[in-house]
């Protein structure tokens, strides 16, 4: 699983060893639900800020974790690959893959 | 992470689902520039006078090229939300009704993006009249 972010956020889920994602609001409330959000797309998927329709600055770092199931998918055809936390979300170290700079920008 | 507004159409799992959705778009954006979400590189021409077959589930749908170089260069932006749509041909049916999902995710839903996914609603409804109508022509 995989969380993209920019450096300021990047910074901020690494300040502990275990890494925190904090839910927030998306642009549209009454079509996604507060929370931290998350995708099985790899950093190496191409179009990757278009199909997230995100500002392509916001992938600039990621974090990929071991999955355990417990995230809950959009309920549309997005929700094969996109995932959310409807508060924050803890991964401990153990579940850690790896995390830095996902591109030269 | 994630933007966009997500609409969910169910369409007769027999209908040629982009080809509805490229034929309805090119009336409201006649320039439009076709993508594979798959194909990583720039789109160079618009789509003008041709019909694209997609070659995957998921395709993005700008206005223009103008609008496909901005998607390209910085992803979303406040300037750019409302010149492209994602489609993705979904695997979620409704097998009783013999329906499939299509997810299209567009930006603010408010004044042209509205009206151009009302049009596409309506042009999904239309089609599956239509073949309801030929295949009980068939039956009678």
């Amino acid at each position: 699983m995989n969380h993209f972010t920019n450096k300021k956020g990047f910074d901020a889920i690494r300040a502990t060893p275990s890494w925190r994602f904090r839910g927030s609001q998306p642009p549209d409330p009454r079509n996604h639900p507060f929370g931290a959000y998350f995708t099985t797309l790899s950093p190496e998927t191409p179009n990757l800020a278009i199909r997230l329709r995100i500002p392509r600055r916001k992938l600039e770092y990621h974090f990929s974790f071991v999955d355990q199931n417990d995230l809950s998918p959009l309920d549309n055809d997005r929700g094969e690959w996109i995932f959310y936390s409807p508060t924050d979300y803890d991964v401990v170290r153990a579940r850690q893959t790896a995390h830095g700079r996902t591109y030269e920008s | 992470m994630i933007g966009g507004t997500d609409l969910v159409f169910w369409i007769r799992d027999d209908v040629p689902a982009a080809d509805v959705i490229l034929r309805t778009v090119r009336r409201k954006w006649p320039d439009y520039v076709f993508q594979d979400a798959d194909d990583p590189s720039m789109p160079s021409k618009s789509a003008r006078g041709w019909l694209p077959r997609p070659s995957g589930r998921e395709f993005f749908i700008y206005y223009d090229l103008a609008a496909a170089r901005s998607w390209h260069e910085d992803g979303a932006t406040s300037e750019n939300l409302n010149t492209m749509i994602y489609v993705v041909l979904g695997n979620r049916t409704r097998p009783a009704a013999n329906l499939r999902s299509i997810t299209i995710v567009c930006g603010e839903l408010s004044g042209e993006m509205r009206a151009l996914m009302d049009e596409i609603q309506m042009s999904i409804m239309d089609i599956t009249r239509s073949m309801r109508g030929l295949m009980e022509k068939d039956a009678a």
